[in-house]
């Protein structure tokens, strides 16, 4: 066994060596199947990466909007309760987000929201935009880094100072040297300080009616009397402590706000959730179905060049069969024909896979560099994309070695005699 | 002198179809160790599947086959090449060289399946060319090569293994009269040494210098 091994191996590389010459003296009958080979793997790689870059601008879209919150909505009720009619409107309140504060243990934070249109208005430009007046923890929930300045804080939220955040993109809408930091605006004609400027998040999911680029923060305070009635709110964004926990943390939220708005125990119209994690779910398995259809179309293009190599050295063995057998009156086993055929076809999907994964490499490059639309992700070659390649390169080029291998083995060696 | 090979009723058959054709008719023949014996015959006459036989390229269909003293005839075919690999070479008419190989990695063919390491491959291919003159030649390719020159590398290549015996098919079929001789000539070295050598021809030149013939027709021994 070990000296078996030990053979073989000191006829890998001569058997390498023959396999390139091969290559290179053959390469004219051989080009039409490597370009085969060289466009599978292409088509693997490329397909296997918008796959990868679609599930990447997913998950950064998300990320730029926050990945973790759930938010609840306040809906219309569906069952008679108390001499209560159903169809009654439910109306959030800060009694609601006070009460989720204190009496929701899985809710790490929590943060009303009003959001509105409202005209925006520096001394020279006004732009129609979305406002966002909210509890300073939408600040954490929905993830909004600051560029420059800072975000509104608790201080800001108690002493109701008219206080302003800004998206980048609304900034140089706003104003013509593209810098609002400490600069004032009009909120529906009334002034507010600029104290920070939003990094800019670019192409966002999850966004309730705008991009947060072009929108306008302020304290929630700030927003009543501005947009609606002192003490209301449109809805409320929480954060659970853990992923998992927000299941527990939407029945905690029932407990807690079910009493405030006299509402039956089996109601589940009245108050709405959407999480992230769950509004994402069925879009990821459409990203992963689609992920595995690239990977197949990329498969099957690779699995076709397969057969055309199969072919190709079926017809090298036919035409090699007195070079085969002179082998075999040399010495040669069956398994060592079987070993250099299999070689040889794995240098032939080698090179055309090499050459394939080196066209995709520069293919990704350049849409890297191009001017893509925002909501059209750039191809990502990552290190599993090039596994998956490696291993279907490998199983199609085992596959597509074994018909003409077996055949190289079982030529017989008194063809080595015959004058043809 | 030992004897090195023994074929005992041989029969040698193959089916076309559904009529079986006989090459081999019980065919017996001993050869001792050190021999240099001629096979002729007509074409047709079973000389080549003669020498198929005795270098162990296929099996009798019946009849048994021994060498070095050791029944062969129902080894396997791993066997069947190791034996090759270690005790018999091969000079043919066509050459049968590798065509993308140089003079010296052709010479040194064998020897790989025998497992020898690179190193002492090459020293020992290297060796054998020098012998037979084309030390000049260890990197040129069989198309650089004239013919002459082709069937030295086929013999320094049959001889990688130091085997017990070599066998050659028309060793000087293709090959000017001029070449013919200097080949025949080597042929003759080399049973000078004490190798065996059972050579199937046709010329008449190559089968004066046998220490024995052997004549085939129909499949019999004439």
């Amino acid at each position: 066994m070990g000296r078996s091994l030990a053979r073989r191996l000191r006829m890998l590389s001569p058997v390498v060596v023959d396999g390139v010459a091969e290559l290179r003296a053959g390469w004219r009958s051989q080009m039409l199947t490597l370009i085969g080979l060289v466009w599978g793997s292409a088509a693997v790689v490329l397909l296997l990466s918008f796959g990868v870059g679609f599930t990447q601008f997913l998950d950064l879209g998300v990320e730029k909007t926050g990945d973790r919150w759930t938010v609840v909505q306040s809906e219309y009720t569906s069952a008679e309760t108390g001499g209560r009619r159903p169809g009654r409107r439910v109306e959030f309140t800060i009694d609601d987000l006070d009460r989720i504060r204190a009496g929701v243990p899985s809710a790490l934070r929590a943060a009303g929201e009003i959001l509105e249109a409202a005209s925006v208005e520096t001394p020279h430009r006004t732009r129609a935009t979305i406002v966002s007046a909210a509890s300073p923890e939408i600040g954490e929930i929905r993830n909004h880094a600051i560029w420059r300045g800072r975000y509104y804080d608790a201080s800001d939220e108690r002493s109701g100072r008219r206080v302003a955040v800004i998206g980048a993109e609304l900034e140089g809408m706003l104003f013509a040297d593209a810098d609002g930091l400490g600069r004032s605006l009009q909120i529906d004609g009334v002034p507010f300080q600029v104290v920070g400027v939003l990094a800019p998040k670019g192409f966002q999911l999850m966004t309730n009616m705008d991009l947060h680029d072009r929108m306008v923060f302020i304290p929630l305070g700030a927003g009543w009397g501005l947009f609606r009635d002192r003490r209301e709110v449109d809805h409320i964004y929480v954060e659970p402590r853990r992923l998992d926990d927000a299941d527990r943390m939407e029945r905690e939220i029932r407990a807690a706000l079910w009493p405030l708005h006299f509402l039956h125990p089996e109601e589940r119209e009245a108050i709405r959730f959407e999480s992230v994690p769950e509004i994402m779910r069925p879009v990821r398995k459409v990203f992963v179905a689609l992920q595995v259809l690239l990977g197949v179309v990329g498969t099957v293009t690779l699995a076709m060049s397969g057969v055309s190599v199969a072919n190709l050295m079926i017809a090298v063995v036919d035409g090699r069969r007195r070079e085969l057998a002179m082998r075999r009156a040399c010495g040669a086993r069956r398994g060592d024909l079987l070993l250099q055929l299999m070689v040889e076809t794995l240098v032939v999907v080698g090179l055309g896979g090499a050459l394939g994964v080196a066209m995709a490499l520069l293919i990704t490059a350049l849409l890297g560099q191009a001017p893509l639309p925002p909501a059209f992700p750039a191809p990502r070659v990552s290190a599993s994309v090039l596994l998956t390649t490696f291993v279907v390169l490998a199983a199609v080029g085992l596959s597509a070695g074994i018909a003409p291998a077996r055949i190289a083995a079982r030529v017989d060696p008194s063809t080595a005699l015959r004058v043809t | 002198m030992n004897t090195l090979l023994e074929l005992r009723g041989i029969r040698k058959h193959f089916s076309l179809g559904e009529k079986r054709v006989e090459i081999l008719h019980g065919v017996d023949i001993d050869v001792l160790a050190g021999q240099f014996v001629a096979i002729m015959g007509p074409s047709g006459s079973g000389k080549t599947t003669c020498l198929e036989i005795l270098g162990a390229l296929s099996r009798p269909s019946e009849g048994s086959y021994s060498f070095e003293g050791r029944p062969v005839h129902h080894l396997d075919d791993d066997s069947l090449a190791d034996l090759r690999a270690r005790r018999m070479g091969f000079v043919f008419q066509t050459f049968n060289l590798m065509p993308r190989m140089s003079a010296l990695r052709n010479a040194a063919l064998p020897l790989l399946y025998a497992g020898v390491a690179r190193r002492e491959r090459e020293e020992r291919a290297r060796d054998l060319l020098d012998r037979v003159g084309l030390s000049h030649r260890l990197e040129h390719r069989p198309t650089q090569l004239s013919g002459g020159e082709r069937q030295r590398v086929a013999i320094a290549r049959a001889l990688a293994n130091e085997p017990r015996l070599v066998l050659a098919d028309e060793p000087t079929g293709n090959l000017d009269e001029a070449t013919s001789r200097e080949i025949l000539e080597l042929f003759c070295e080399l049973h000078r040494e004490g190798r065996t050598l059972v050579v199937v021809t046709h010329n008449d030149g190559v089968a004066s210098r046998a220490q024995r013939v052997i004549r085939l027709r129909d499949g019999r021994i004439a």
